[in-house]
């Protein structure tokens, strides 16, 4: 399969100080490639060199097999969209204004930009005025405005960090999708490594001043990604911390249905309780979830685990 | 029906009656400003006396020799000042841009200096005279900003050293005032002041034409200009071709300005408030919308603030400067403290 953009031997950098060397890389259609790397590793220095913001120190980029220097401005665009952490917020400008500054370089199509717009969630942002977008919707603006371009190759630095949490999955999901069904390829630098694990067919990570391409997955059980983040090497970039639980005093007899067993746990924890043989406790999806627990043949019900729990210390304490 | 035809585009455009507004008080401030003076004419006689009917023949001279041209000299500096300001705001991203701010007006003073002050007998100079050498001045200033700015790309750093540039040419203007002859200092002072009097029927057409050359870039580039507003990085991205459209703005800055200082003198405030103004007005940065707008507004100011000026009558007319200052000074506040960071 034919590259969308390739580089040979980059180095990018300041000046004569290079931040990342020795850079080789391929970017197919149709895949999603995050770019790793810890706080300062030089991810938007990358992205801003592939782009042509920025020229490398040394090497080379291919874009669609040419020199990215022998394009113009306005051809560079029509193949490359990109948002990158500057995120302008120009006063007087609608949602849908900034993205149509996506076809500058494209004949003028109200549709392709409103299509770019849905395709991003943020159709109903298109009359508001930039200025009055919260910091996650400027970002999805942006994410449309690259879009708009119709390009083969799309370059997003960082294009969850203002996102909510269920927001962050829609737009990776939808950017998954995006470059399925139109063979785009999109290289994007993210922090969160759960969800670059999850939605990227390859993982560049840097480390050490250069980059080590791998599935997700061969990154954490080689333990480069470890490695990279001066993490030990067992470390599971998966695991969330714990809380720090109190003692446990008591425990309960749980009987719990499958989807909520973590969270009633983890409940039950941070009061110092945990699984185990003792009281019955039978939690059952109700009207909401029901909590009955089971003390020498008195059942006390609630509907809030905390108010159970207080029962219990009570009756503990007394 | 397609999904996209429910979506209702509401999008501010700008209505009709504003354009309509808009123009009517220019030709408002305009038929105000042949009216009014030491001598009032009503506006039917002004009508008789342009198009040649029966009104008295002082009233023809006052009205033919010395108002319109004056009217019409003001109209196009103030539009010709509000679009160089609104362009050059858009180019340093930067809302206290303005002709007066990097140096092109300090260029053109050193130019008309060099013309009044020093004054030859004879050479090149002497036959350049005032018009030709503050032109030159504020072409010189914004070509030496436009070599800066291929070196330094952020505009904030940019409107810095223009300041810089500014102070230092108004410093070489103060020795030169120093050591002129007294009687020749009269005359740059009055230059400094800014007037739209004595732009006779001479010079109006050429100041005409070059004024009608940048307004004529300036709307037309106005797909350029505002690929600017998203900063120079995200209009790289779009494929705006940075550098060509930087150069064409500073071309287009330094032929409205440039033409507008050498005729008028250095007309103080209109360029950097206008463009607040017309924002205001039309609640949109789009130059499709904002560059007409400034450029009738600035019109319109300029005729008032003339009308002002002379409004005291004979020898006693107020300095333009300082009308245009006493009336732009509060207005830009008011709408950069209501309008926040634009």
């Amino acid at each position: 399969m034919r590259s969308t953009m390739r580089a040979i031997d980059l180095s990018v950098g300041y000046g004569v100080r290079s931040v990342v060397s020795k850079i080789n890389l391929d970017l197919y259609p149709g895949e999603v490639v995050s770019l790793l790397g810890p706080n300062g590793s030089g991810k938007s220095t990358v992205l801003r060199t592939l782009l042509g913001l920025q020229n490398p120190i040394q090497g080379d980029i291919l874009l669609m097999g040419r020199p990215v220097r022998s394009y113009s401005p306005s051809q560079r665009s029509r193949l490359m969209g990109a948002a990158m952490s500057d995120r302008p917020r120009p006063w007087g400008l609608t949602a849908l204004e900034m993205v149509e500054q996506g076809r500058f370089s494209r004949q003028p199509d109200e549709v392709a930009c409103l299509n770019a717009l849905r395709d991003m969630d943020a159709l109903d942002l298109s009359d508001r005025f930039l200025t009055e977008l919260s910091d996650g919707e400027l970002q999805r603006v942006h994410i449309a405005r690259a879009l708009a371009q119709e390009p083969s190759l799309l370059l997003l630095d960082e294009p969850t960090s203002f996102l909510d949490q269920p927001r962050r999955v829609e737009v990776l999901r939808r950017l998954a999708d995006l470059a399925r069904e139109r063979d785009l390829s999109v290289l994007l630098s993210i922090h969160d490594l759960d969800l670059a694990l999850t939605f990227s067919d390859r993982c560049l990570l840097i480390c050490g001043g250069t980059l080590t391409s791998g599935s997700p997955e061969d990154l954490v059980l080689s333990g480069a990604l470890a490695t990279a983040y001066g993490q030990p090497r067992g470390w599971d970039p998966l695991s969330h911390p714990e809380p720090d639980y109190p003692p446990v005093w008591g425990e309960v007899d749980l009987n719990c249905p499958k989807p909520l067993f973590r969270w009633v746990v983890r409940g039950l924890r941070r009061r110092g309780i945990v699984p185990g043989v003792g009281p019955a406790l039978k939690i059952e999806e109700v009207e909401g979830t029901m909590f009955s627990l089971d003390m020498d043949g008195k059942i006390l019900v609630t509907h809030r685990l905390d108010d159970l729990l207080d029962m219990l210390s009570e009756a503990h304490r007394g | 029906m397609n999904w996209y035809s429910t979506v209702t585009s509401s999008r501010a455009k700008v209505p009709l009656a504003l354009w309509l507004l808009l123009g009517l008080s220019m030709v408002g401030a305009m038929v105000a400003g042949l009216c009014l003076g030491s001598v009032s004419i009503p506006p039917l006689s002004i009508w008789s006396a342009l198009t040649g009917g029966d009104v008295p023949v002082s009233w023809r001279t006052i009205v033919m020799h010395l108002r319109l041209p004056r009217v019409l000299a003001a109209a196009m500096a103030g539009g010709g000042l509000a679009c160089s300001g609104l362009m050059m705001q858009t180019l340093f991203g930067n809302g206290l841009a303005g002709p007066s701010v990097l140096g092109v007006s300090s260029g053109a003073s050193l130019g008309a200096a060099l013309a009044l002050l020093l004054s030859p007998t004879e050479g090149v100079l002497s036959r350049l005279g005032l018009l030709g050498s503050s032109f030159i001045g504020a072409f010189l200033a914004m070509a030496l900003v436009a070599v800066v700015a291929e070196r330094v790309r952020k505009g904030a750093t940019l409107l810095i050293l223009g300041l810089m540039m500014g102070y230092t040419i108004n410093a070489v203007v103060s020795v030169l005032i120093q050591w002129a002859p007294a009687e020749r200092v009269h005359g740059f002072v009055s230059w400094s002041f800014g007037t739209f009097a004595g732009i006779g029927w001479d010079r109006l057409p050429w100041m005409g034409l070059a004024l009608s050359l940048g307004v004529v870039m300036a709307l037309s580039g106005h797909r350029l200009w505002d690929s600017f507003l998203l900063g120079e990085s995200c209009a790289a991205t779009v494929g705006a071709d940075v550098t060509s459209i930087r150069r064409r703005m500073i071309m287009t800055v330094a032929i409205l300005a440039g033409t507008v200082t050498a005729y008028c003198g250095p007309v103080a405030f209109l360029g950097i408030a206008v463009p607040h103004l017309a924002r205001g007005l039309i609640g949109s940065a789009r130059h499709r919308y904002l560059t007409p707008a400034s450029i009738l507004t600035g019109a319109t100011l300029a005729v008032l603030a003339d009308l002002f000026s002379r409004l005291p009558g004979g020898a006693s007319s107020l300095p333009l400067n300082a009308v245009t200052s006493l009336l732009g000074a509060p207005v830009v506040a008011w709408v950069v403290m209501r309008g926040g960071d634009r």
